[in-house]
């Protein structure tokens, strides 16, 4: 991998896999998950998506690029129309943005949510689940874990796009009870939504599942880990995408957004996929 | 057992001389329906699962005489046939509330079986399929509550010793030379009276055939197991064969219980593609919930009751069996009337029917000619070679166009390991495909695992798309194989490696159908993903609440160790207690003793006042009665809100 770089300027990029139930090859791999399935799907997106861009000049300056592939798959369905509401009722479009605070500036979490909906056709959403990068329950507030005037910023993002009607319900996952009972005193908007590690399904702490069950919060259930995308392996397999070291370097996640629908009666999931901001500093000097 | 129309029976002389007129009409009464319900989309999923269940008395047995048996136990056990006398109490909530109820009842074939059912179907939710065990519960404490203090309703697919001296109460003997069933072993009392369907239709299939049924089933061998006929001949037991155990009656297979999922499909394709992609996966849910591996009091060496009761319904004559030539009968039949389905639906799946289909060509014409696709036309031509063995008088004339009784008689009595079934008139139902071959396991626990796991693997099947199918013969094979003893733990199963889109090439999948364990189909393996993997990748995708989540895990946990071998099935426990019992002579009995004090213990277990560690594992679900409120206000919230852009 001794060649130039392909995006020398790039300082910005956005992937959008979309819908990776679509991808045939898939299938054909044993099963995986997490950061695994996101970086799995920015290599075969990335792989597309180079296949497609007419030559590498105009590469070679862009300063932001947007990687989107919407033939792979049987994506070209979509065909980039808005989605008709008689086909919205039919579904329940659900996201969860995780945003990585060090990162963080205001409207990144707007941003994140107009491209998950746009790579949907949608223009709104049934459920946003916010997620902090690092956060777990094995890091509390008074351990250096997230405090509620970390969370506070984000969480006004989130009130103004419910008052906008783009988002029906707020949640957040994997907030220890006192920073959810906090959060859920302070909101303007309270949070419908917990979401917690699988693993801690059958021992949910009864403080959490009251408190819960008080203010009409559904306890939900997730699989991912606390760094969807740690900046190591995110180097990694863009380096291995556009097949050159350079191109990977420097890269750090802002946000992730997943990205799912479901058919509201029959519980088949329609559409699966990410879509997410990496950024680095440093242009790549030739 | 469906179709429980009213009415007066007709002989078999007489049912026969109709056989024409019912087809002829079911057909007709079919096209109607489908041309009527064919383009119907959009409905929900709804689901929902049936629970037989055996009145099993057990009593201290008198005391007597030194029979070395005796010495062992003191303990007696019999079927007790009072299904009649507490259906009307079961059935009472519905009959009153016309017909709603949280739970409902139905009699079954034998006087010592009910059958129970949710009151409503359970939903699209994750969260429903936390309902189902509750719900399975409930049914069982209702039965129970109804029952005398030495009667217990057990989930159990085969009482050891039906059929042998003394297993029923009020005692009843055997009619071997008339009567319906005319058995050597079964007096017809077992037979449910409280309606005429169930005696008519063992009459019937009798007269049909010409002479009784005759089951034989492989017996175990054991070090003292008698060689030859395991029993002296009788003048009524001509038909038995050596090393098998005879039986001759319907009962023994339609009395003993099984568990069944029927699911609503959300248009007539997806019924097509859900009916094919659960096929291949049949055999292995025999295999994995096998329970019945003694009959007639005798160890046999399979352990599901697939084979008796596909040879207790069969109607087939000798020329329909190739054993003579053809003059009467219009067809070689190669199955029962009971038996593991033989084509596809999908049009996908025509390219794996490779087994020839025995098809009316009538109808088959006269179905392709109304435009019913061919997959479908087929399907129906091959059921309706059958003839109806059960016709009410007042029956007989209908209108094709309102009423489906001519159609329902051929179709119910098709039973097979999967049913199609089309929307009844006048009424919000829509497709539905029913699944049928898993056995019944002693406790609700159980029953509610074998039955979500189906459930999600249908919601995975349409998620992720896979593409199980093979061809049909190779599904056949999977069959015999997956009653054998032990297969779980000695059998292989041809399955698809890796796990596809939909439709691939035919001769593609042939190349990649191997044969696997099935702890390599449920667990994953280098070249199968697994069934539970793929399971719990569809519900990391679908944020289940934590209680049903919980649930889940133990219900997979359960299915994963059966598959593994790490847990036994029920027929590899029932078959380790008889063999292990004090009183076993290792001559394959199961004694009265032996018999009476594995009812005690299945007493016990489903009570849950005994936990066997190799049988069942040591954690319970958080199952419910009532969907969380939060769950039913969320969904109400999101219906109702205001949207942008979105309709008013």
């Amino acid at each position: 991998m001794s060649e130039l770089p392909l995006i020398p300027k790039c300082k910005e990029v956005i992937f959008d896999t979309g819908n990776i139930l679509s991808w045939s090859r898939l299938r054909k791999k044993p099963l995986v998950s997490g950061t695994d399935e996101i970086l799995d799907s920015t290599d075969s997106l990335v792989k597309c998506w180079l296949k497609q861009q007419a030559g590498s000049d105009a590469l070679q300056k862009a300063e932001q690029i947007r990687v989107c592939c919407p033939i792979h798959g049987n994506q070209a369905e979509l065909e980039r129309s808005q989605m008709t509401p008689e086909q919205r009722a039919e579904l329940r479009i659900n996201l969860k943005v995780t945003i990585w605070p060090n990162a963080y500036r205001h409207g990144a979490i707007s941003e994140a949510v107009q491209e998950a909906l746009t790579s949907l056709s949608a223009t709104d959403c049934d459920s946003i689940v916010l997620s902090i990068a690092g956060n777990s329950w094995s890091r509390p507030p008074n351990a250096g874990g997230l405090l509620l005037n970390d969370v506070k910023p984000l969480w006004l993002e989130l009130e103004e796009l419910h008052c906008a009607d783009v988002v029906a319900s707020l949640g957040a996952a994997d907030f220890v009870p006192d920073l959810l009972e906090s959060l859920h005193q302070w909101a303007k908007e309270k949070p419908r939504i917990c979401q917690l590690h699988t693993q801690v399904a059958c021992t949910t702490p009864l403080r959490l599942r009251n408190f819960a069950s008080a203010n009409g919060m559904q306890l939900l259930t997730h699989s991912d880990s606390p760094d969807p995308l740690p900046s190591d392996r995110l180097q990694q397999a863009v380096a291995k995408a556009f097949n050159r070291e350079s191109d990977g370097q420097g890269w750090q996640p802002r946000w992730l957004v997943r990205v799912s629908s479901t058919v509201r009666d029959r519980g088949v999931v329609k559409t699966w996929g990410y879509v997410y901001k990496v950024q680095r500093n440093n242009i790549v000097p030739m | 057992m469906g179709l429980l129309s009213e009415g007066t029976p007709l002989s078999w002389s007489e049912t026969q001389k109709h056989s024409e007129h019912v087809r002829q009409h079911g057909i007709r009464q079919f096209i109607s329906l489908y041309y009527r319900l064919k383009d119907r989309t959009k409905d929900s999923l709804k689901w929902g699962d049936e629970v037989e269940y055996q009145l099993v008395r057990l009593t201290k047995s008198a005391a007597s005489s030194s029979d070395q048996q005796q010495q062992q136990s003191q303990l007696a056990s019999q079927l007790a046939l009072v299904a009649d006398q507490i259906l009307p109490e079961l059935q009472r909530e519905e009959i009153e509330n016309g017909g709603r109820a949280s739970t409902l009842w139905r009699p079954e074939y034998a006087a010592y079986m009910v059958e129970g059912v949710p009151g409503e179907p359970y939903g699209h939710l994750l969260a429903h399929l936390n309902l189902v065990e509750a719900n399975m519960r409930k049914r069982r404490a209702q039965v129970q509550s109804l029952l005398g203090s030495d009667v217990y309703a057990l989930t159990l697919t085969a009482f050891p010793r039906l059929g042998c001296p003394d297993f029923c109460y009020p005692g009843a003997k055997p009619t071997p030379e008339g009567g319906v069933s005319c058995s050597a072993f079964l007096p017809d009392e077992v037979i449910y009276s409280g309606h005429p369907r169930f005696r008519t239709l063992t009459r019937n299939i009798r007269e049909r055939r010409g002479k009784k049924v005759a089951i034989n089933i492989p017996v175990y061998r054991d070090l003292n197991t008698p060689d030859g006929l395991l029993e002296p001949p009788t003048e009524h037991t001509a038909a038995a064969l050596p090393g098998h155990i005879y039986m001759d009656a319907m009962g023994f297979g339609m009395g003993c219980c099984c568990l069944q999922m029927t699911f609503q499909a959300c248009s007539i394709t997806e019924a097509y593609l859900l009916y094919d992609q659960l096929t291949p996966l049949s055999p292995v849910l025999l295999a994995l919930s096998a329970a019945s591996p003694v009959h007639r009091g005798w160890l046999a060496d399979t352990d599901t009751r697939w084979r008796v009761i596909s040879g207790a319904v069969d109607c087939r004559t000798d020329e329909e069996m190739g054993l003579k030539p053809l003059e009467r009968n219009r067809f070689r039949i190669a199955k029962s009337r009971y038996d593991s389905i033989d084509s596809y639906l999908s049009a996908d799946g025509q390219a794996y029917n490779d087994i020839p289909l025995t098809m009316d060509e009538d109808i088959l014409r006269q179905l392709m000619e109304a435009g019913v696709e061919p997959s479908l036309s087929r399907h129906l031509a091959h059921l309706f070679i059958r003839d109806p063995v059960s016709l009410f008088s007042e029956k007989i004339h209908q209108s094709d166009t309102e009423e489906s009784d001519h159609f329902e008689n051929i179709q119910s009595t098709n039973w097979q390991s999967m049913r199609f079934k089309p929307p009844p008139t006048n009424s919000t139902i829509g497709w539905r495909v029913e699944f049928r071959c898993a056995e019944v396991q002693l406790t609700d626990f159980e029953n509610a695992a074998y039955v979500v796991f189906i459930v999600l693997l249908t919601r995975v099947l349409l998620t992720l798309q896979i593409d199980l199918l093979m061809p049909i013969s190779k599904v056949d094979e999977n069959f015999n194989r997956a009653q054998q003893r032990d297969a779980v733990k000695r059998q292989k199963f041809f399955f698809r490696s890796g796990a596809h889109l939909y439709d691939n090439d035919p001769e593609l999948v042939k190349a990649e159908l191997r044969e696997f364990t099935l702890d390599e189909i449920v667990n994953g393996c280098q070249d199968f993903p697994g069934l539970v993997p793929l399971i719990r990748q569809y519900l990391s995708m679908s944020h289940t609440d934590v209680d049903t989540m919980c649930t889940l895990n133990q219900y997979l946990n359960l299915i994963q160790k059966r598959a593994r071998g790490e847990l036994l099935t029920t027929a590899a426990w029932i078959r380790k207690f008889v063999t292990e019992h004090p009183a076993y002579q290792r001559d394959s009995r199961c004694t009265e003793a032996i018999s009476s004090d594995l009812m005690a213990k299945c007493v016990e277990i489903t009570q849950g006042s005994y936990r066997p560690d190799e049988l069942l594992p040591c954690t319970s679900s958080k199952t419910s009665d009532t969907l969380p409120q939060v769950i039913s206000d969320a969904e109400l919230y999101l219906d109702n809100r205001p949207r942008r852009n979105g309709p008013k």
